[in-house]
Parts: structure tokens; sequence; C-alpha cells
């Protein structure tokens, strides 16, 4: 038996384990806004150790993983940071349940150590801001949410310059944390679990649509016991908990225990 | 121009912009580095080619990560440059400049480095002896000889620069009109939900653009083949 046929043989076996078992019924995926990243960890761990069941998350902005959903993504929920992600999610057919979860607050950041003064909106428009992090207006909710109040406060035409687009929520904060970027718009949460960053001041809610996160309980998920019981687990009293102590606004009234 | 879009046509430009500054600015310093490695021998070399190999392998995200941090306002780097003469790095095109140029700076080195090996070092010490300096030597000789090399090395880094994402998406964000390449460009409008739709003649620009770039090394293979 020689070195090739060696080879020969143990190819089809390490292709085999490359394709290895995924995606049985102990396993949940969730999708989720990066902004819960921190609470989700903390909650699906809890959930893990508890009900014996893996459950794997992807973070990313809403809009990235709704587009990732329409394409077929095997996702079982799917917690958006707005209501249109999860419209466009329901426009394709792909939802089994949906409500509304949490809320949360915006907010603008600086560097900690950032000597420069900023009490209210308008302190963005100074030369030494030169760059304004966001998530892509365009698509992230994060960053269509601070594009909607600094419209409303008459002053994205003229920071629109400014604005350094990130791919989430998390990636602006990021842009902050480095000090490539003077100030951020981010969530009350997202400014909450970095030690690098200050909030400069908060952005009212009457000026953005009300920032809600509802989870989505997909197709994909319907029907599985790990990914409907880890649905029901998350609008149960222990999760919420957890949601409350990062900042988020509880929007759903505590589920049953079980 | 109906063709393309503001943004696209501004994607372009930015592209071909990029390109072309990275590898001029890559080049010389290619050049001096491949010549270098071709003919001198000297302790350490393993070390510096490994040095220059490095962006090569690496996730262009890690090399984009410690230009970040070497080039942001407050980095090593950045600071000097800020404080001294007034440049700024992150967030501009000179930052996607510099991530492209660190990028396809080994791709450049190697190109190069094979065509100065394949000029006879005894027409260059031939030149010598007939009074040329070093110097000369090297730009009425070496060079001359070894010039489809540098094109080359020079299409192959263009070529690299075009194609750059992770490491330029670190340092230089993904800043429409102002740092947005073609391939940042498909890459935001991919995340976008209805923008798979949209992508697609980004998606065949960059395809074209790529073709035409290796075509034109090619050419000039054919062309060396037959001049000998």
């Amino acid at each position: 038996m020689n070195g090739r046929c060696i080879l020969c043989l143990a190819w089809p076996a390490i292709v085999a384990w490359g394709f290895a078992a995924r995606g049985d019924d102990r396993t949940v995926l969730v999708f989720a806004a990066a902004s819960t990243s921190n609470a989700l960890d903390e909650i699906r761990t809890e959930f893990s150790k508890t009900a014996g069941v893996r459950v794997e998350a992807s973070y990313a902005a809403s809009s990235t993983l709704a587009r990732q959903i329409a394409y077929g993504a095997d996702a079982d929920l799917f917690l958006s940071a707005d209501t249109a992600w999860a419209d466009h999610v329901a426009g394709k057919g792909l939802v089994a349940a949906r409500k509304d979860l949490l809320g949360n607050r915006l907010v603008v950041v600086a560097p900690v150590d950032s000597p420069l003064k900023l009490a209210k909106a308008e302190d963005l428009l100074a030369p030494a801001v030169e760059h304004l992090a966001l998530g892509d207006p365009e698509a992230v909710p994060a960053g269509k949410y601070a594009k909607a109040a600094l419209t409303k406060l008459e002053l994205w035409s003229r920071l629109k310059e400014k604005v350094v687009p990130a791919a989430d929520v998390r990636h602006a904060l990021g842009y902050v944390e480095t000090g490539a970027a003077e100030a951020a718009v981010v969530y009350a949460t997202d400014a909450a679990v970095s030690k690098r960053v200050r909030v400069a001041f908060e952005l009212p809610a009457t000026l953005t649509p009300p920032i809600r996160y509802p989870l989505l309980l997909l197709k994909h998920g319907q029907g599985r016991t790990a990914a409907e019981s880890f649905y029901r687990y998350l609008s149960s009293p222990a999760a919420l908990k957890v949601f409350q102590k990062f900042g988020f606004q509880i929007l759903t009234e505590p589920a049953g225990k079980k | 121009m109906a063709l393309l879009t503001a943004e696209e046509c501004s994607a372009l430009r930015l592209s071909l912009q990029v390109g072309v500054c990275s590898a001029m600015i890559g080049l010389p310093l290619a050049v001096a580095i491949s010549y270098l490695l071709a003919r001198a021998t000297f302790w350490g070399k393993w070390l510096l080619e490994v040095v220059i190999d490095l962006p090569l392998v690496l996730p262009p995200v890690v090399t984009g990560y410690l230009l970040l941090i070497a080039f942001a306002p407050h980095g090593p780097i950045g600071a000097f440059l800020a404080g001294w003469l007034g440049i700024k790095i992150v967030f501009t095109w000179l930052g996607a400049v510099l991530a492209s140029a660190v990028v396809s700076f080994p791709l450049m080195v190697r190109a190069i480095r094979l065509a100065f090996q394949a000029v006879d070092p005894r027409l260059e010490m031939a030149a010598r002896s007939l009074g040329a300096s070093r110097l000369a030597a090297f730009f009425t000789v070496t060079l001359p000889l070894a010039r489809r090399g540098l094109v080359a090395g020079w299409i192959l880094g263009f070529a690299r620069s075009l194609g750059e994402f992770g490491a330029t998406i670190m340092v230089a964000g993904n800043i429409a009109g102002k740092t947005q390449t073609i391939p940042l460009a498909i890459y935001t409008l991919s995340s976008r939900p209805e923008g798979m739709q949209q992508a697609w003649r980004l998606v065949g620009l960059s395809i074209l653009l790529a073709a035409a770039a290796l075509a034109a090394g090619r050419w000039l293979e054919m062309a060396h083949k037959r001049t000998g």
C-alpha cells in the first residue's frame, strides 16, 4: 500500500468530515442585529446550559441578515433592529410568527478621552468633528434612524459630507473606539458595552420612528422544537431581565416560564 | 454614460485612480527591493523576503487592521503625518492607495525580481569595466533589459489594487464618492436587500477590467518572446 493509495482512500473521509452533520434538531441558528450581540450571547449561553440545545448566532446589520435570509440562509430566528427589514423578510413569505420584543434609544458617542465639547446635535457641525460614523444610512437600521433624526433637526444636508457609513452599528462604534472618527451615532446599548467611548448626548426618541426590535420565527425554524422553544425563551422573564440589564426597553409581556 | 449611474461612475473612477496611484507609488520601491533581492546576498535576506511577502498571505483585513492602528489620527504614524504634514490617511482615498499599495507590493516585487534575475550580471560588469558607474550601469543596461518585467509587475500591482477589499475597507472605510471603489460598492449593494439586482453592472465592469489587465500582461509576455 503506497502513499498515493492511502491518500485516495482518505480523500472521501476528509471530504465527509468537512461536510459533517450540521443543523440537527439540537441546534438553533439565530440571525440577530449586531446591537443585540452582548445580551444575546449571555442569553443563549444560559439557554444552552439549561435546555441542552446549542444556539448559534450570526450578528450583522439587520439589512445584511434580511438579505441573507431572503437568499435562503438556514436561519431559524431573526431578531431585527427595525420593522422594515422584518417586513421585507415577511414579504418573501418566510415568517411563521412575530412579536415586537425590544426598544432602544440613539446616542452620540465620542472617544472617552476626546476633548470635543459635544452637548447637542448642532455641535456636530464643528469643523473639529471631521468624521461622523453611522451604520450605512440607506440600509442599516441604526443609520436609518440616525439619518431620520438628523434630517428632522435639519442638520442632515450639512452633516452628510462627514458621514462615514459602516457595515453595522458596531463598526460605527469601532471607528470611534480607535479614534478614526470623532463621533458616531449608535444605540445607547452599544455605548454601554464599550469602555473606550463616552456618551456625549442622547437623541430624543421623538426625532425617530419608534426603535423597535421585532423577533421573527422563520419558516425554517417552524416545527423544530429547539427553535420554537428558544423563540419562546427570548420573551421569558429570565431573558428579558438580561436584555434589560444591557439597557434595552422591553416591549413585550413576559411570557410563561416554558 | 447613461450606462452607469453617478455612483457607479465615481466607483470606477476611484478604482482606476487608486489602482494607478498605488502601483505608481509602489513601483520605485519595488524596483529597488527587487534589484537588491536579485543581486545581493546579505545577512537577514530571508527575513526581508518574509516581511515583503507577508501581505500576500496575510488576510487583507489583518493588514488593514495594522495599517488602521498605525495610521489612525492618534496612531504612531498617523499622528506624525497629521501633525507635521497635515496629511490624513484614514477615511480618505489616500488610505485606499496605502492599503492597495501594501497588499499589491509583494506581487510587484515577484514579477520585477524575476526580470532582474533574467538579466545576465556580466552585461552590467561589462558596462562598469567600460567606465560606467554602478548607477549608470543599472539605468542604462539592467533597467532597460528588465523593462517588460517592470511593466508586468506594474500591471500585476494595478490589477491586485482593483481587487483590493479587506484592507481598504478597514483603512479607508466605504464612503460613496470618496473611498468607495468598485468592490466596496458591490459589497454595499449586496448587503442591501434590493441591491443584488443593481450590483450586476459593477460585477460586469470588474470582470472586464480584470480581463483587460490580464490580456495586457499576456500581450506583453508574447511581445517579449518575439523580440527575445
